[in-house]
């Protein structure tokens, strides 16, 4: 079992829970694998027991480039933890990565969820959340939890040319 | 609305339901045993039950992520009716927020899509509106028990047996007025034949039913 502390929760992987632990023990290391599947050979987010294209229940970890652009995101005003309280407004980003982009239709593409952090893995500042939305490009970095389990994060790529303005909410 | 507080942008605390604990119940029976019961029954039409869209694990991993699970839903639901949105008198959609029952609306028919906004703002969904919506005030102001409440509303609109305001008769129901105006207190939409149920699970995921006069 993993077990740590984020912020003030309590964040465990239990046993039992071998895609998760496979998923995140990636992390540790600070290499972005998915699974990929040994019958048609596509990737798929998030760690699942089969593949969703074919159903096959066999798959292999594969290193995936942690690079993308901004899908959607939420940003929250109002946080539940209270960790999370000091930090608001603060983004959630849905990234959309450049692999398998339109695959297997136009429809479809791995999106991966995580927080909008400096690069160090801190969480990114209301002046930073300000700057990015919708289109801009990003790249992966990893917040270290505990011994074996870090988490997947995004910060600004700051070597990837940019959209002059990325689309945002209008601001109040 | 816009004017409460901001929670997760663009959604301020208003377009947000509040958490309730209250509770429903729905008796389904034949047709045929329904004629003996003392309440004139609600019929069902058609049921689309747990649709999902391609990527029923997550939907966002299946674009457009604006688009819902009722657009695939809409195709087993009209059809099995013998009757489409705009047949409809009554809506009621689930609005855990107020975006569902916009995204819901488009994706069923109700309006185009990308439309939802002028629907929803238009009064067409007003009581005296072209297809009051959620009558009985729905997860945003009644309370959240699932899309349930919505469908004990619409059978009520359909028996003609609102529960709202107006004076209980010597024959013990309620005297509607259809007074909508702003000092009305009725809630019973006049004529309804025909009502659809939109329900949502998550994004990806949604049931609805279709409802008809006996």
């Amino acid at each position: 079992m993993l077990q740590g502390d984020h912020m003030g929760m309590t964040l465990t992987v239990l046993d039992l829970d071998t895609q998760n632990l496979g998923y995140f023990g990636h992390c540790a290391d600070h290499a972005f694998h998915l699974q990929q599947c040994t019958q048609c050979d596509l990737l798929h987010y998030p760690p699942t027991t089969t593949c969703p294209f074919c159903g096959n229940p066999e798959q292999k970890w594969t290193p995936v480039e942690g690079k993308g652009t901004v899908y959607s995101y939420a940003e929250v005003h109002h946080a539940i933890q209270p960790g999370f309280k000091g930090h608001t407004p603060y983004m959630v980003l849905l990234v959309e990565l450049d692999t398998q982009k339109g695959k297997p239709t136009e429809h479809d593409a791995l999106r991966v969820v995580g927080n909008f952090v400096t690069p160090d893995g801190e969480m990114a500042p209301p002046e930073m959340v300000k700057t990015i939305g919708i289109g801009s490009r990003m790249r992966m970095v990893f917040k270290d939890v505990t011994e074996g389990l870090s988490l997947p994060m995004w910060t600004l790529d700051e070597d990837a040319p940019q959209p002059a303005t990325p689309w945002r909410y209008a601001q109040e | 609305m816009l004017n409460s507080r901001m929670i997760c942008k663009p959604l301020h605390l208003l377009d947000c339901c509040v958490e309730t604990d209250n509770a429903t119940c729905v008796i389904v029976t034949s047709a045929d045993r329904a004629k003996d019961m003392r309440h004139s029954p609600a019929l069902i039409r058609s049921v689309a039950g747990r649709v999902c869209k391609p990527r029923i694990d997550m939907h966002y991993q299946h674009g457009p992520i604006t688009t819902v699970a009722g657009h695939y839903a809409k195709d087993i639901l009209w059809p099995n009716a013998g009757v489409g949105p705009e047949d409809v008198d009554v809506t009621g959609s689930y609005d855990a927020f107020t975006f569902t029952t916009m995204l819901q609306l488009e994706d069923y028919g109700f309006c185009k899509k990308g439309e939802g906004g002028q629907y929803v703002s238009d009064g067409t969904m007003r009581l005296g509106g072209r297809r009051p919506n959620n009558t009985s005030g729905g997860h945003l102001c009644e309370g959240y028990t699932h899309g349930m409440n919505m469908v004990i509303e619409n059978v009520r609109q359909i028996r003609g047996e609102v529960d709202d305001d107006c004076p209980i008769g010597p024959d013990g129901k309620r005297q509607h007025t259809y007074d909508h105006g702003h000092n009305g207190r009725c809630r019973q939409v006049k004529d309804v034949n025909v009502t659809a149920n939109l329900g949502w699970a998550h994004p990806g995921t949604g049931s609805a039913m279709v409802m008809a006069r006996a």
